[in-house]
């Protein structure tokens, strides 16, 4: 294969991987940081604590874990051959599940600051107007806080895009399956083929530039 | 100058001054004493290795990888003393760019396929199955498992590992079904010789693996641990590890 279409199929699964990821993030991680940020539950701190471990955690520990979890007799593994009948180690889906567990922090963390600051009042008239919390969730709390989203999803996208030590650790380096960007890079380098790894880190490090720049510009919008 | 008048200092000072002086000169002499040497080992030698270190009279500092990884670090200006590749051709390089000589072949290294259920050989390796192989681009012993598997005309899906001890890991964990590995490591872990097959040797290139001395560095202390390695003594060990 040439490099050209080595790094294209490489950036297409890194796309489509994080892509994949923020969309369930997004589905999850509003509902938990809610949660997180209302509740009044003696088990707030340790669920937060769990939520925040990839934050600390070395990638290699969580990629240990996974990697066991994910083998045949594992229990993602058996869960993953009993639904879908197909492993789960070494898959795109493997690690979607992965960066979902891995980039989750980095969604539901600054979703949950932003719901601190929800405003109790408009809930209250809301409540009264008999408004059921579910609704209350779906049509006030959320377009308030539409800023905080869209930058927790695009924090959980360009995270994704920057994942390396899981992906090395449960991956498996299967072209247009789980070769991403930053893999390939690290190939190359091991190859001593300086020009490809210089085209891949490029691409990642304008990309990230890019779509952080843009997201702190929509930012302060008013 | 600011003559040091020896009455302004209270006994714990001084004390505590000569505490330290003592100190900087203990940490300034430690890494001269001790320095061991920095040796650069293809992964599939580890498990060999403590065969190899365990008479050598000074202290040996390893660092392990696939054959790529040491080689591309040692291009790159990384400070080693010896390089223990799982291939020729590497180390050739290196010689021939001035960065490296003292050439010894120390093993010709065994592939073998490790599989998790069944029985192993050609016929395992079926399209539904997933083998741990190294990356053949940069592990010699995933260059091998390439060969193998092209020689085979077998369609087994491929997991690629950093080196061949990763390789091990993927199918230890059951997360692959099986993996090309070294005999060494599969006679280190005391696998059940039926969990096993030895690949014939027509089936891929073979996997001599040479030792150099990296050039710049202490030279005469890595000339000395090569002879010990090609020494009949510890030849006979590394045969016994899975060696030829």
């Amino acid at each position: 294969m040439s490099i050209a279409a080595d790094i294209g199929q490489a950036a297409w699964v890194t796309g489509l991987l994080a892509l994949a990821t923020t969309a369930i993030l997004l589905l999850v991680a509003p509902p938990l940081a809610w949660w997180i940020a209302r509740t009044a539950s003696k088990w707030r701190p340790a669920v937060e604590a769990l939520v925040a471990l990839p934050l600390v955690l070395p990638p290699t520990v969580m990629g240990f874990y996974l990697l066991l979890a994910m083998a045949a007799d594992g229990p993602l593994g058996a869960l993953a051959k009993a639904v879908s009948g197909a492993p789960l180690a070494f898959t795109f889906a493997g690690l979607v599940v992965g960066s979902t567990i891995y980039s989750l922090p980095f969604v539901a963390g600054p979703l949950a600051a932003a719901f601190r600051t929800t405003d109790d009042r408009i809930l209250e008239a809301a409540a009264s107007l008999g408004v059921a919390p579910p609704a209350r969730f779906a049509r006030l709390v959320l377009p308030l806080h539409r800023k905080a989203l869209l930058a927790a999803g695009v924090l959980g996208f360009a995270h994704t895009v920057g994942e390396f030590g899981i992906v090395l650790m449960i991956g498996g380096n299967i072209p247009g399956e789980t070769r991403v960007l930053s893999i390939a890079l690290f190939d190359r380098v091991e190859m001593l083929d300086y020009f490809a790894a210089h085209v891949i880190a490029a691409i990642l490090l304008i990309f990230s530039l890019a779509v952080l720049t843009c997201t702190y510009r929509w930012l302060r919008v008013p | 100058m600011v003559a040091i008048q020896p009455r302004t200092l209270s006994p714990r000072t001084r004390v505590a001054a000569a505490l330290t002086v003592a100190g900087c000169l203990a940490l300034a002499a430690w890494p001269c004493a001790a320095a061991p040497l920095r040796l650069a080992v293809a992964s599939n030698f580890m498990a060999a290795f403590a065969a190899v270190e365990a008479d050598y009279p000074g202290e040996l500092a390893a660092t392990f990888g696939s054959s790529g990884l040491l080689y591309a670090q040692i291009v790159q200006g990384r400070p080693f003393d010896a390089f223990l590749s799982a291939d020729r051709a590497r180390p050739m390089v290196l010689i021939e760019d001035g960065r490296a000589d003292g050439a010894t072949t120390y093993a010709i290294g065994r592939l073998v396929l490790l599989v998790n259920a069944g029985t192993p050989g050609p016929a395992w390796l079926t399209a539904a199955k997933r083998v741990a192989l190294a990356n053949p681009a940069t592990a010699p012993y995933g260059r091998a498992a390439a060969e193998t598997l092209t020689s085979l005309a077998a369609t087994t899906r491929r997991i690629v590992a950093l080196n061949v001890a990763q390789a091990f890991h993927f199918a230890a964990s059951g997360a692959a079904d099986g993996a090309f590995v070294a005999l060494a490591q599969v006679r280190a872990q005391r696998v059940a010789a039926d969990r096993y097959w030895l690949v014939p040797d027509h089936r891929h290139k073979p996997i001599e693996q040479v030792a150099v001395v990296v050039r710049g560095g202490r030279e005469a202390a890595a000339r000395s641990f090569i002879a010990h390695l090609a020494s009949e003594p510890v030849q006979a060990r590394i045969r016994d590890a899975g060696y030829r």
